[in-house]
């Protein structure tokens, strides 16, 4: 799965310049994680899905996406239900479920899901490598972009390479409920794993030394700032701040 | 007449920390256009000796030039290119499209120019229907095709090439096959795969423990067996004319 499969589409938040998109959909991630109370939560809710829809992507991909924070929203809302104190709604024997708990279980909920749909509008409608160019327009360090391209590159591949190992260990009697054992051999996997991926790097770095590479990276993209981009990033932008507005209400 | 040398290479001598020795009073050279392979068995220094012909290490003596300057380790040189073995090393970009435009935009060329190599080099592999795909999604042969396009855009004068048919199917080894032979650029060629250096080279380099032991004529350097054992190699099949008959009449 590639985040930007669908980067080619020609929605209105596909043709919105990555610059001014940066601009406009980082504050409202920062404002959907600094709400708190009920209707401002819905509203950031509303804006982020009403986002997804109008840039069209699949249903599916986007589902996709959203598997991992979805599974860390069910394993946190029991914890958060049962343990947070406070009013309880329901009782049996030692177990209470709390209203509290519940009210955060779904603040918690809401929170996630409209970042990751801000995050897939983001990132899921420009080529990575465009995104990496409207980073660096704002100056983000040049380091932390290698960073964050070389772990959008190479993370895929790490994953099979663990895939494959876990699989030939599997075949020699291996399972990671054997104890001791077991976790030895999950701690030599992941270092294999570790001494490969560095050993990797070294040639990697070297095959693009060869290319030329000096510490950026060159891209054949050209912003051109138009009309619409801007209305577009006053339009979001004033959305975040009613959003802050009746979240203070 | 005086013969145009591309790559001279002397007294060439190379030392890891933890190993010494790796390559030893290395000299050779190569002329213009000329496709030239390098044998040896495992451990014997060559992918070494194409590291440090494409400036990435730095020889502890000796000298290597190549179009009649220095080799300097660490610069970027676009005359020279080197194929990684693995292409996965080669392929560091989200697309072909952008790994593929790497080194010329590296070069400081005008973006028509650049779009322009991007499109022959992969045109040239074969590869122009998968310039928007990511390299993880490629298949292996795709993949080592893929990496050939990466080299060929930046349109250098030398190309060193590590093993390039490992792990390929037949048909993919023999587009392989056909891309070298149409090649007009100064090839090193290191591999195992000995009737693909038949097909591949003029001539061919013997390499054992970090000594070239031996140069000369493809054909007639891979059929001397007794040379070829003596270095852990076997002599290609096909230079055993007798071999398939006494296959057939078993």
């Amino acid at each position: 799965m590639e985040l930007d499969q669908y980067a080619r589409l020609r929605s209105p938040i596909h043709t919105w310049d990555a610059r001014w998109k940066l601009i406009a959909i980082v504050p409202l991630i920062f404002v959907c994680a600094a709400v708190k109370h009920a209707p401002g939560l819905l509203c950031a809710a509303l804006v982020s899905s009403t986002m997804v829809i109008i840039s069209g992507l699949p249903i599916r991909h986007v589902l996709k996406i959203l598997k991992g924070p979805f599974y860390f929203i069910i394993i946190m809302t029991p914890v958060l239900m049962l343990t947070s104190g406070g009013e309880r709604l329901i009782s049996w024997k030692v177990v209470s479920v709390y209203r509290s708990g519940l009210y955060i279980a779904a603040r918690l909920a809401i929170k996630a899901l409209s970042i990751m749909l801000l995050f897939i509008c983001l990132f899921g409608t420009a080529r990575f490598q465009e995104s990496m160019k409207a980073m660096e327009f704002f100056k983000l360090p040049p380091i932390l972009l290698s960073l964050l391209f070389f772990t959008y590159r190479y993370i895929f591949l790490y994953l099979e390479e663990f895939g494959k190992l876990l699989t030939a260990a599997r075949l020699r009697g291996y399972t990671l409920l054997r104890g001791l054992k077991g976790l030895k051999s999950t701690v030599s996997i992941l270092v294999t794993l570790l001494i490969r991926s560095y050993e990797q790097s070294e040639r990697v770095y070297a095959a693009m030394r060869l290319r030329g590479y000096t510490g950026a990276f060159p891209t054949l993209c050209h912003f051109k700032t138009q009309a619409s981009d801007v209305l577009k990033t006053s339009l979001l932008l004033s959305l975040s701040v009613l959003i802050v507005y009746m979240d203070v209400l | 007449m005086k013969e145009n040398f591309i790559l001279t290479l002397e007294n060439l001598s190379f030392s890891y920390p933890d190993k010494s020795d790796v390559l030893k009073e290395v000299c050779f050279r190569i002329s213009s256009s000329e496709h030239v392979g390098l044998v040896g068995p495992n451990g014997s220094g060559k992918t070494t000796l194409f590291l440090l012909l494409c400036g990435i290490l730095t020889p502890q003596s000796g000298r290597i030039t190549a179009m009649g300057k220095r080799v300097a380790a660490g610069r970027f040189n676009p005359n020279i290119a080197y194929l990684f073995q693995s292409p996965e090393d080669q392929l560091f970009s989200t697309t072909l499209f952008d790994d593929v435009t790497f080194g010329p935009l590296n070069m400081a060329l005008p973006q028509e120019e650049v779009e322009l190599r991007a499109a022959r080099s992969l045109e040239q592999v074969g590869c122009s229907s998968l310039s928007e795909r990511a390299p993880h999604h490629l298949s292996g042969g795709e993949k080592r095709l893929a990496a050939f396009a990466t080299v060929l855009s930046m349109m250098p004068d030398i190309i060193l090439l590590d093993e390039p048919t490992s792990n390929l199917d037949s048909l993919n080894r023999r587009n392989v096959i056909n891309i070298i032979r149409q090649m007009k650029q100064t090839l090193m060629i290191c591999s195992h795969d000995l009737e693909f250096l038949l097909e591949t080279c003029q001539r061919v380099i013997l390499i054992d423990r970090g000594r070239i032991i031996r140069e000369g004529p493809i054909v007639e350097l891979l059929s001397d067996e007794r040379l070829m054992k003596s270095h852990n190699l076997e002599k290609p099949h096909s230079l055993t004319p007798h071999n398939r008959l006494s296959h057939d009449h078993r």
